[in-house]
Parts: structure tokens; C-alpha cells; sequence
């Protein structure tokens, strides 16, 4: 079974989905979101790819994708290739996190671009992040209890 | 062996590729409109199928041939499923990505948009056949460039 975390650039949103699943996080702290590999880093080469973050306690593989808008449209082929190649949907949970996206985020990696003003980012980048990250928190502890669910029933439930 | 050939939608451009690899279109003179029509999947697949590959055949070398929509992010939706691919165990030398958006013109774009975007199927439809006829030979020189690195790949693979 492969769990995986996808947002805009992979380094936010589903950086710290998979850091919550792999209990590397926990409570909203700003110091150890900080401390994540790559946290609010946009890198082009690195959209696309699967990032394998850990094992989980269930022996659940956790990955992270950057896929800017075309989460839903990298889901189903996932689920086109599980099924092609006889893995099995089952095999597969694909959580889809950009709806979880806001202002604030938007405009801390925006900022974060330039580097002279990357600490200013940072700063709106964790705002964002601190607003969702109960939503965050309750759609990857329902990702870690029903396996079978989609990410859009996650994330309307 | 499998073949994935990409569009925006997987409506049109990749749907002829395949067709015509697959021997289900001439490649001796321009189809006309209604052979395009028969087609599965020709001007229907729906914006909320798109990523999803679709089967078309096998051909005589018993590779499987796909169609795929992968929308405007096709060189990061080709990325992932080739991450994917190789993260599930699976050999990627055994499969074979075709951009063929390359092929398509101003007219089957705003036929693709007016049928399958806004609905107006009867003036976009016959507006996506009239510039696929108009590029028909390049679809023809694709595939035929397709064939042969498909043999090449079967014959380094040892699969022929």
C-alpha cells in the first residue's frame, strides 16, 4: 500500500501531511515545521516525482508529489496504471490536499521567492499553514484509519 | 510493451495516433469525416476522464496502445506517472509516452474547446475533423517514427 501526499509544489501542504503520518510532527510548532527537508522550497525539477517520506506503523509507504493543479488528473491515471498493471486501486491512496490551500500560504511562497524577503515568506508560509492544520491533521488521521477512502470524500467529510 | 499516446483531453489528437496505429485508419489517404466519428472515444471523452488511460488495442507486434488526457501539465503528468511507474517495481524501458498535441492545429483546438468545453458538439466536431485532415500526413509521419523506435525498443528488449 503506498499513501501519497500531493499539493501545488509538494513542499507544504503534503510535506507536512506526511510529516503528521509519519509522526515527525505533531502539535502546531513553527521551529520543527522549519526544520522539515525542503519545507516552502519551490522546485520545478522536482514537480512531478514521488518523494518517499517513511514507512508507517502499518507498513504503509508515504510518498509526496508536487502536482501543481493536476492532483485529480495524476490520481486517476495512478488508478489507470494500479489497474493496467494488476496492482490493485486498494494499493493506492492518493490525498489530494490543494483545496486546503489558502491566501496566506499562496502569498508566503510567493514572497518566499525572493530571497531577500524568504524569512517574510516563512513567516505567511506557517500563518497558512497553522489556519488548516487541524483540517490537516483530521484528514491525515483519517487517511491513516480508512485506507480505502478518496481524498475527495476526505476532504469534504 | 505499452503505448501511451497523450493529448490535452484524449479526445482527439491521441484517439487518431492510436487509430491509426492500430490500423483502424488509412494511412494511404485523408479519412473522411464520418471514419473519424466511428472512432471510440473520438470528440467524447469528458473533461472528468481526463488522466484516465483508455485501451484502444493491441497491435501486430502485441503491444497494448493507450490514449491519455493529461490537460496542460503534460510534461509534469508524464513525470509522475513514470515516478510512479518505476516506484511500483514496474520497467519503463517497456513503455513508450507520445506527446501528440504537436500535431494538432488552430482548428481542432477551437472544435475541441466549443465540443467537448462548452458543449456545442455539431460546429466544434466537424471543426476538430477539418484540421485533422489538414494534418493528417504528420500524424501518418508520428506513428510510422513511433513504429520503429516500438520495433527498436522490442528488439533491445528481446522481445520480437
Amino acid at each position: 500500500m503506498k499513501v501519497i501526499y500531493s499539493c501545488y509544489w509538494g513542499s507544504c501542504l503534503a510535506l507536512a501531511a506526511a510529516s503528521l503520518h509519519l509522526g515527525f510532527l505533531n502539535e502546531f510548532h513553527a521551529e520543527d515545521i522549519l526544520k522539515l527537508p525542503d519545507f516552502g522550497k519551490m522546485n520545478y525539477d522536482k514537480l512531478g516525482r514521488l518523494f518517499y517520506m517513511g514507512t508507517d506503523m502499518y507498513g504503509r509507504k508515504v510518498y509526496i508529489i508536487g502536482s501543481k493543479k493536476s492532483g485529480k488528473i495524476i490520481e486517476r491515471a495512478y488508478n489507470g496504471f494500479a489497474e493496467i498493471y494488476g496492482i490493485g486501486k486498494n494499493c493506492l491512496q492518493f490525498v489530494e490536499l490543494s483545496g486546503l490551500n489558502n491566501f496566506y500560504i499562496s502569498l508566503g511562497l510567493l514572497i518566499s521567492r525572493v530571497n531577500m524577503f524568504n524569512r517574510i515568506g516563512m513567516m505567511f508560509l506557517l500563518l497558512g499553514l497553522k489556519k488548516v492544520y487541524g483540517d490537516l491533521n483530521r484528514i491525515v488521521e483519517k487517511t491513516k484509519r480508512e485506507p480505502d477512502k478518496t481524498s475527495q470524500a476526505l476532504i469534504k467529510g | 510493451m505499452k503505448i501511451f499516446y497523450y493529448c490535452f483531453g484524449s479526445a482527439h489528437s491521441s484517439v487518431v495516433a492510436a487509430s491509426i496505429h492500430l490500423g483502424m485508419l488509412p494511412t494511404d489517404r485523408v479519412p473522411k469525416p464520418h471514419e473519424f466519428i466511428m472512432l471510440p472515444h473520438y470528440d467524447k471523452t469528458s473533461s472528468f476522464e481526463i488522466g484516465t488511460p483508455f485501451i484502444m488495442g493491441r497491435d501486430e507486434f502485441n503491444s497494448e496502445i493507450y490514449i491519455l488526457g493529461m490537460s496542460n501539465e503534460r510534461e509534469l503528468v508524464k513525470n509522475a506517472i513514470l515516478s510512479f511507474a518505476s516506484k511500483c517495481g514496474i520497467n519503463t524501458d517497456y513503455i513508450m509516452m507520445i506527446d501528440t498535441l504537436q500535431n494538432v492545429n488552430l482548428k481542432t483546438k477551437i472544435g475541441g474547446y466549443m465540443s467537448r468545453r462548452l458543449g456545442f458538439v455539431r460546429l466544434g466536431r466537424p471543426l476538430t475533423i477539418k484540421g485533422i485532415q489538414e494534418k493528417y500526413s504528420d500524424f501518418l509521419d508520428l506513428v510510422k517514427k513511433v513504429k520503429g523506435k516500438e520495433e527498436q525498443n522490442l528488439r533491445k528488449l528481446n522481445l520480437t
